[in-house]
């Protein structure tokens, strides 16, 4: 069946005729079932109607007095029943079928006739007729009233025929009146046909309509279970973002009490629960001051408005946090909430700190250690002249204690520069394998003199414990201010003072809270002490050069300084824990190695060598130093050829054939000494070379590997460690 | 058993009575007087029969079209031991005909008087006292609409010119059956 071309509805939607067809039909056979039912029900209130009406309007027939009863209540009884308990049957237990509705159609016509018939004729029976077409339009099917007519039609043409007065109340009738009632009969069958068919259209479009909206509820269905579902990803994977978030996330009323918070932020504030933050929140003393103010103010614009805090954690703990927030109003402009996240930069603030402090430690140390160069070649020309005076005989004696002093304040000036090379880590280590254990041993004496009596030792040393590779004049220098300090702390009332080695494994943990520090195995030298103990703010300062909390005169600010600088050229890691009133504790972890200390070489006696006349080129761009070195060397019996840099000590070299050593500095214009002495390597390849420099040889390593062949004097030299040295470098070419 | 249902149902509806004799005249020495200024007609009727309704029916409508022509009598059979059977629903419907007198016809003297034995039964006689008309105004037992009967009379009251008829009597019987097997009858 063709749609209606007014069908409102995307052609997809009804190309389905089969569909259609399948649906229509379900629909017709629902209907004309119900209409079955509908007939079934009709009849039996139809026969009970027409034994009552017979019982009403003619109960009985008389002969004179006699009466009997009418055999209008037998035909409404038997009749009436033969007519409608089959249909009605049918139309109960065959609802839907064909033959039903045919059977139940002529029922009401032979209904029609039995009641024209119980009524005696009566025209207005005849409606009866009429009405039960009417009502047979129900059923929808146009066969129907082929069969009710058919019935009414063969009725009036058979008793026409053979009683035409029963129906046309004259003895003799024409077809044509028959046909005249019948027409009567198909002039409303025709219209109620045309009703039908009308009717059965609209049904299919009305069907097509169904399934054209079923097919639009099936998409919005689909469209909405889609949504749904990609809603409740979508709240899933908010869900996630928000509780497994590592910066805390909540959302708080404008006046910051919190709605909802994330885990994240509940573990920054220490709290099990929201409800347990709420009972603990933001108004009430402790948690945090100004928040109030903070909110007061964010709620008063519509940015993004950031801020550092200091928030109390409910076990008393203080964490940095930084707080981004922006309050959201909803479409009247009327304040709704605030977001917010809270950033726990607590360690990074520690690590910047920390960064700080190096870089505070680093940039004294350039400045110390420049300091030192300059410092050490001036040392060099005051020693090295007090030197030469004092070997003089024909000083005076009163002459001779003034230069004695002075000679005194240069070696503490040269040992102050030393601490400075060392807190910068610019001085020369001479690390070997050790065990910390055989340095506590070897100082214990001397360390319990230097702490006095009221202080007691004891040195808990581990056994078994691992070697580690250190310079150990620079660990006795560490164990040693440490142990000033702990002193210090201690006196005047004396305590205990425990010196203690283990061996320990830094976690990768404890490596990432300290940047500076690889995990791995270490062995610990603790020393601790049961002092006055330090505040945070001084433990913050603890390494830093030049601070100090003793009174002034009694304390450089370049022990702890010192030791740090050490420990951490050795390649280790120095940390101190303290508390108030209970002392303090300083650990040095320094990497364990697996080798064994080997035997300690007897340092060669330093004596003046003398030379026997071996020419040496001697390059210097420091005039002065140049000039005392010439002295020197020329004061041991050496021919000097000095030179100001390495352009200038080349040309010597080419003039002079017979140099046999070459002292040169490290640091020049023009040409340093490595150029130079790959230079002259062209041409002596077996040239002895020893190198000087204010600088240490490890701070010149750093940047030349090449050094590590070459002998080297650091500045300030000593003239018997200088002339020791060029005769170390002459030996083999004597040999 | 449908066919055969309405077939006998149809066969009691088309069943006529037994007719009136053809008397030929007004019956001497009726207790019901005739009117000589008028043509009389006379119906006999059992008050309880179902089926005169229709005759009761077809005598108002003649009545209603015949103006005065008339002058029309209903006899109701009236046992003389049951006294309700002068107000039955029939008897009541009879008054209410305009130009019709109700009698009451004790234990069916006028009935054999006339010779009447069927409900519904009608004798019409001209002014002379001629009869013109014996039988019923129906078509079957209970069936009210045209009619052979009514048609004739009809013609009759309008000055027609007409034969007389006789037609078949479709009601109860007057007679009770010991009286139809009465010598006497």
């Amino acid at each position: 069946m063709k749609i209606s071309s007014f069908t409102p509805f995307p052609a997809d939607y009804v190309a389905d005729v089969a569909m259609i067809d399948r649906r229509f039909a379900a629909a017709l056979h629902q209907l004309r079932s119900r209409t079955d039912r509908f007939f079934a029900k009709l009849l039996a209130v139809q026969w009970l109607a027409t034994i009552v009406l017979a019982l009403v309007v003619s109960p009985r027939t008389w002969e004179g007095r006699l009466p009997s009863t009418h055999i209008h209540v037998w035909a409404a009884i038997f009749l009436g029943g033969v007519i409608s308990l089959y249909p009605a049957w049918l139309g109960w237990k065959r609802p839907g079928r064909t033959w039903t509705r045919h059977a139940q159609a002529g029922a009401q016509m032979l209904m029609s006739a039995l009641l024209i018939h119980l009524t005696g004729g009566r025209i207005e029976t005849h409606f009866h007729v009429f009405g039960s077409l009417a009502l047979l339009a129900l059923y929808r099917d146009v066969r129907v009233f082929a069969t009710a007519t058919a019935i009414v039609y063969i009725d009036h043409l058979a008793r026409g025929w053979f009683w035409p007065e029963s129906v046309y109340g004259v003895l003799t009738a024409t077809v044509w009146r028959s046909l005249e009632h019948a027409g009567w009969v198909l002039f409303e069958v025709t219209f109620l046909s045309m009703t039908v068919v009308a009717s059965l259209k609209e049904m299919r479009e009305l069907v097509a309509r169904q399934i054209g909206l079923e097919k639009i509820n099936r998409d919005k269905d689909q469209e909405v279970r889609d949504r749904t579902h990609d809603l409740a990803r979508t709240e899933e994977q908010f869900r996630a973002f928000f509780n497994e978030s590592p910066i805390g996330l909540y959302r708080a009323t404008p006046t910051g009490e919190f709605l909802a918070v994330n885990p994240a932020l509940l573990g920054i504030l220490g709290f099990e629960s929201l409800e347990a933050l709420q009972r603990t929140a933001v108004h009430q003393p402790g948690f945090e001051a100004g928040r109030a103010q903070f909110f007061a103010e964010l709620v008063a614009t519509d940015r993004v408005v950031r801020r550092d805090a200091s928030w109390q954690r409910l076990d008393g703990g203080t964490r940095h946090v930084r707080e981004s927030c922006r309050a959201f109003r909803d479409s009247t402009g009327r304040l709704g909430h605030v977001d917010g996240t809270i950033d726990d930069v607590s360690e990074h603030r520690q690590l910047e700190e920390r960064y700080l402090q190096t870089q505070k430690v680093q940039a004294i140390g350039q400045l110390a250690g420049g300091v030192a160069h300059d410092f050490n070649n001036i040392l060099t020309v005051i020693a090295g002249y007090t030197h030469i005076l004092l070997r003089d005989p024909a000083v005076k004696d009163s002459t001779r204690h003034g230069l004695d002093q002075i000679r005194v304040a240069g070696v503490r000036a040269t040992g102050l520069t030393a601490q400075l090379l060392a807190f910068s880590r610019k001085q020369r280590l001479q690390p070997r394998v050790i065990h910390l254990n055989t340095v506590a041993a070897e100082m214990d004496s001397m360390l319990q003199r230097l702490v006095g009596e009221n202080i007691r030792i004891r040195t808990i040393g581990m056994s078994g414990l691992s070697a580690v590779r250190a310079d150990p004049g620079q660990i006795q220098q560490v164990l040693m201010n440490l142990a000033v300090n702990a002193r210090d702390a201690m006196m005047p009332k004396g305590g205990l003072l425990t010196i203690e080695t283990a061996n320990v494994v830094l976690s990768a943990d404890y490596a990432r809270a300290n940047p500076e520090v690889s995990a791995g195995n270490y062995v610990m030298l603790a020393v601790s002490d049961t002092g006055t103990g330090m505040s945070a703010e001084v433990q913050a300062r603890l390494f830093e050069p030049f601070f100090t909390t003793k009174v002034p005169g009694q304390g450089t600010g370049l022990g702890l300084a010192t030791c740090h600088g050490i420990i951490k050229q050795s390649g280790g890691h120095i940390a101190a824990y303290s508390e108030i009133g209970h002392g303090t504790t300083f650990k040095v972890y320094l990497p364990s190695v697996d080798s064994q200390p080997g035997p300690v070489a007897t340092p060669t006696p330093v004596g003046d060598q003398r030379g026997a006349g071996q020419t040496i080129l001697l390059v210097e761009d420091d005039r002065t130093v140049r000039e005392l070195g010439c002295e020197l060397l020329t004061s041991l019996g050496y021919t000097v050829v000095p030179a100001s840099n390495g352009l200038d000590a080349l040309e010597r070299f080419k003039e002079h054939s017979n140099i046999a050593l070459v002292i040169t500095d490290t640091i020049m214009p023009h040409m340093g000494g490595r150029e130079l002495v790959n230079r002259i390597r062209q041409f002596a390849p077996q040239l002895p070379v020893l190198f000087t420099s204010g600088y240490t040889f490890d701070a010149l390593g750093e940047t030349d590997d090449s050094l590590a062949e070459f002998d080297f004097v650091a500045k300030p030299y000593d003239p018997a460690v200088l002339s020791q040295k060029v005769d170390d470098c002459l030996r083999p070419v004597r040999n | 058993m449908l066919l055969a249902g309405f077939g006998y149902l149809l066969r009691y509806e088309m069943r006529a009575g037994v007719g009136a004799p053809q008397t030929g005249s007004w019956p001497q020495g009726s207790a019901l007087p005739f009117d000589p200024s008028h043509s009389n007609l006379v119906m006999f009727s059992h008050p309880r029969c179902p089926c005169t309704r229709a005759s009761l029916a077809e005598l108002e409508a003649l009545l209603a079209q015949s103006g005065c022509e008339i002058r029309a009598t209903l006899c109701f059979l009236a046992p003389d031991d049951d006294p309700d059977w002068k107000d039955t629903p029939l008897v009541r419907k009879a008054r209410d005909i305009p130009g019709l007198r109700v009698v009451f016809d004790r234990n069916g003297t006028l009935a054999a008087r006339f010779g009447a034995r069927t409900s519904g039964q009608v004798l019409v006689f001209d002014r002379a006292g001629r009869n013109v008309f014996s039988g019923g105004i129906t078509s079957a037992r209970g069936h009210a609409g045209d009619n052979r009967g009514s048609a004739h009379l009809l013609a009759f009251v309008r000055g027609e010119k007409t034969a007389a008829l006789s037609t078949p009597v479709y009601g109860c019987a007057l007679d009770d059956p010991a009286v139809v097997a009465s010598p006497y009858r």
